[in-house]
């Protein structure tokens, strides 16, 4: 289950290089955490008990790996607690090496992993129980390995870094990869309202051809002649522009003007 | 030159009805035709073209020397040179000579064929431009008034109007030579304007040296003005558009766009120059024993003297004509501009197209399956090449030459595309206007200025004019229907509808 979804947050505001820090909480961590129904949003941060509130609330609403018994170590909040949370993450398979209070980074994506983790569950459990309205396309667990597609996640991740979207990490699962790729792709090539429509049979020649591949074949060497043909005059309207530069002053004199009858 | 007298039925026999948007004028018609007459009308046309005939047979000897449009087809077909057919369009109407929306071309390759300044028109190279904008209806509707008031104080306009750009008499005489480059060197126009004018707004033939000094003098304070009659500048939006594909490569997008329209010529200079060709060519007709059937279809041979002398100094008018819609169009950018608070550029106030519709023009056209050089006449008529053509700008090559329609005064105005039955059946060219139906006396004594005035106020029509009393001359009612002279061009296959466009503000003479 480890790593779904899990990144450095995103949102608009927060470039992903440079995001944790300063920052706090990253939008796109906080709009999952109202999704969550997290009663102290207002005051959700990575400081302090906060920081500490928000994780036991996500263990005893929404996760609940422990018996209520167990997580006693996770209410108590001291010292020990980071310990305890790197041990509650890592059974979550929540990357949480080195946790500590300084560590923002860290307990950022620990956030963010048992976050992702909980609105998995619970999309899962309403998936299960047939309560989604929309017809989500299922995805059956592949039955290989999770990642055949792993080559492509630096390439993806820099393309993702360009678009301000958030990262993969290094475990990202196929569906995921693939998931990026069309964010990708619907960024790169925006919808297709524009696609041109060109029907080739009906291009005017300029001349007759009887054979219909043939017209195909002469329509494409019209249109590959305007191309040229547009450059050409590109470059005749760029030299007039510098000329123009040299030699334009255009006045106009409204006492000249006279109104006839 | 008398002929015999013949009844409307007899002249009906000469006549013959080829299709639904055309008929043929048998040779015998008129004396002399050396080629068949052809010209397109539809049913609601037709009326108007046979009932001048009707009158004209009725009339127990032609005493006024008003002439039928249809007998001028067949009296310019009987001049030397002529190839094919000399080709009515469905705004025809009489004119001086040739009609007005008559084409005939000359083959330069016959020493006899002739050049006629009453086939090219007083005028020289009057023409209208279409420039676009990126502004909607509803962006310039709260604006409408000033507006108007800001185009008609930057274009004066009327009889004996001045403009506003400063201009020696050198300046004039650049223009005349280079035409449109002069307004680019000047800065006058933007460098996409010029291919998008008709021969890319310069006749390289053009020799400012050919033109008389009193048409220069006439020229020189006029240049930037858009002159009277039937001229104008007006304001539109686009109300209809028949093709998206078109339409789309013209820059409209949707109905509602405003565009501007400014149709004007060449001024008093255009007008001497044609004057000045007249007496000349009188006297070339008597030295190479040219007959002709009318006295004012004076002609000279093409390569004469005063033929070329005639060509050259046209050229310069037509160059002339380009310089002055150029700088009409750098006005109303100007008055857009302020009006608006942005730039031109911002606006988008690009030039569609610009077309010549009173102009000869040296071209190669297929006759008879072999490919000649002719001097093709266009008087009231518009150039409209086919897609693919090499004399059309690249971003037209797939959908064949913009043909801009003026309509009248409170009417529509449309812009069509040039097709290859076009480039086969009429020298590529289609109709240029809605074409009188009245004439200008007519116009005058039957209707009211009043009520001209009025009617186009409750249009929703702004209207600026310097002349109020001379705008009866161009009401709707002085007019054929617009509409009904594009779908016959339409229909008969010699231009494709793409744009109807229609009025919301008016500046004219």
């Amino acid at each position: 289950m480890g790593g779904f979804y899990q990144g450095k947050g995103g949102g608009k505001a927060a470039a992903p290089a440079a995001a944790p820090a300063a920052e706090g909480v990253p939008g796109a961590l906080k709009r999952k955490l109202q999704a969550l129904g997290y009663p102290e949003l207002g005051s959700v941060s990575l400081d302090g008990q906060a920081y500490m509130k928000v994780i036991l609330w996500l263990e005893e609403e929404k996760i609940r790996l422990y018996e209520k018994i167990d997580r006693a170590p996770l209410r108590k909040f001291d010292k020990s607690w980071f310990e305890a949370v790197a041990k509650y993450a890592k059974e979550l398979g929540v990357p949480a090496d080195g946790l500590t209070e300084k560590a923002i980074n860290v307990k950022l994506n620990v956030l963010n992993g048992l976050t992702n983790l909980a609105v998995h569950d619970i999309y899962r459990d309403q998936d299960e129980a047939n309560q989604l309205q929309n017809a989500v396309p299922h995805h059956a667990p592949a039955a290989g390995p999770k990642q055949r597609l792993g080559e492509l996640l630096p390439a993806l991740n820099r393309i993702l870094g360009t678009f301000e979207l958030p990262q993969l990490p290094q475990d990202a699962m196929d569906t995921d990869i693939l998931a990026g790729l069309k964010c990708a792709l619907v960024r790169v090539a925006p919808t297709g309202a524009e696609e041109p429509t060109m029907d080739l049979r009906k291009l005017p020649l300029g001349i007759d051809v009887a054979d219909p591949e043939v017209r195909k074949a002469v329509a494409v060497l019209r249109l590959l002649h305007g191309l040229e043909l547009q450059q050409l005059q590109v470059n005749i309207n760029t030299v007039i522009n510098e000329l123009q530069q040299l030699t334009a002053n255009p006045q106009t004199d409204s006492r000249l003007g006279r109104v006839g009858r | 030159m008398s002929e015999i007298k013949r009844s409307f039925n007899d002249e009906m026999g000469y006549l013959k009805r080829e299709d639904t948007t055309s008929y043929s004028i048998r040779p015998g018609f008129v004396q002399g035709m050396n080629v068949p007459g052809k010209f397109y009308v539809n049913d609601q046309l037709e009326r108007l073209m046979l009932d001048e005939l009707r009158s004209f047979s009725r009339q127990s000897h032609n005493a006024g020397g008003f002439l039928p449009a249809v007998k001028q087809i067949g009296n310019v077909a009987a001049l030397p040179g002529i190839v094919k057919h000399s080709i009515g369009l469905p705004d025809i109407h009489s004119g001086y000579g040739f009609a007005i929306g008559n084409v005939a071309a000359f083959d330069m390759g016959l020493p006899e064929a002739v050049v006629s300044p009453g086939g090219v028109g007083f005028d020289i190279n009057c023409g209208v431009r279409l420039v676009r904008t990126n502004l909607l209806f509803s962006d310039v509707l709260p604006v409408k008034e000033t507006l108007a008031q800001s185009l008609f104080d930057h274009i004066p306009v009327g009889v004996g109007s001045m403009g506003i750009i400063p201009t020696k008499e050198q300046d004039l005489e650049e223009a005349l030579q280079i035409g449109i480059d002069y307004s680019l060197r000047e800065g006058y126009a933007w460098p996409e304007d010029k291919e998008h004018c008709e021969e890319y707004g310069r006749m390289l033939n053009a020799d400012p040296g050919k033109v008389s000094s009193r048409a220069k003098k006439r020229g020189l304070p006029q240049l930037g003005t858009l002159g009277a009659g039937n001229h104008y500048a007006e304001i539109q939006v686009v109300d209809e558009i028949y093709d998206e594909f078109v339409a789309k490569k013209m820059g409209i997008d949707q109905k509602g766009q405003v565009c501007v329209m400014i149709h004007s010529g060449s001024r008093g200079l255009g007008h001497q120059v044609a004057t000045d060709a007249l007496v000349d060519m009188e006297r070339a007709m008597t030295r190479d024993n040219i007959r002709t059937n009318d006295r004012q279809l004076a002609c000279a041979r093409i390569h004469s003297d005063e033929g070329q002398h005639y060509l050259k100094a046209m050229s310069a008018a037509a160059n002339y004509a380009w310089v002055n819609r150029s700088s009409m169009t750098f006005l109303t950018r100007q008055a857009f501009a302020k009006v608006f608070n942005q730039s031109p550029e911002d606006l988008d106030m690009h030039v569609i197209y610009d077309v010549s519709h009173n102009i000869a023009k040296v071209e190669e056209h297929f006759v008879d399956g072999t490919c000649k050089q002719l001097l093709v006449h266009r008087k009231g008529s518009t150039r409209a090449f086919p897609p693919h053509h090499p004399l059309i700008p690249v971003d037209y090559q797939l959908t064949g030459q913009p043909v801009i329609v003026g309509g009248t005064m409170g009417t529509c105005s449309y812009v069509l595309t040039g097709t290859d039955k076009g480039m086969r059946e009429t020298f590529g060219s289609t109709c240029h206007g809605a074409g009188r139906a009245l004439s200008r006396n007519k116009s005058r004594n039957n209707l009211d200025y009043g009520d001209v005035l009025k009617r186009l106020e409750d249009m929703g029509i702004s209207i600026r004019v310097a002349s109020p009393k001379l705008i009866m001359e161009e009401a709707p009612e002085s007019y054929k229907d617009v509409t009904q002279v594009v779908q016959t061009c339409h229909d008969a296959g010699i231009s494709k509808k793409a744009i109807k466009l229609k009025p919301v503000a008016v500046v004219k003479g």
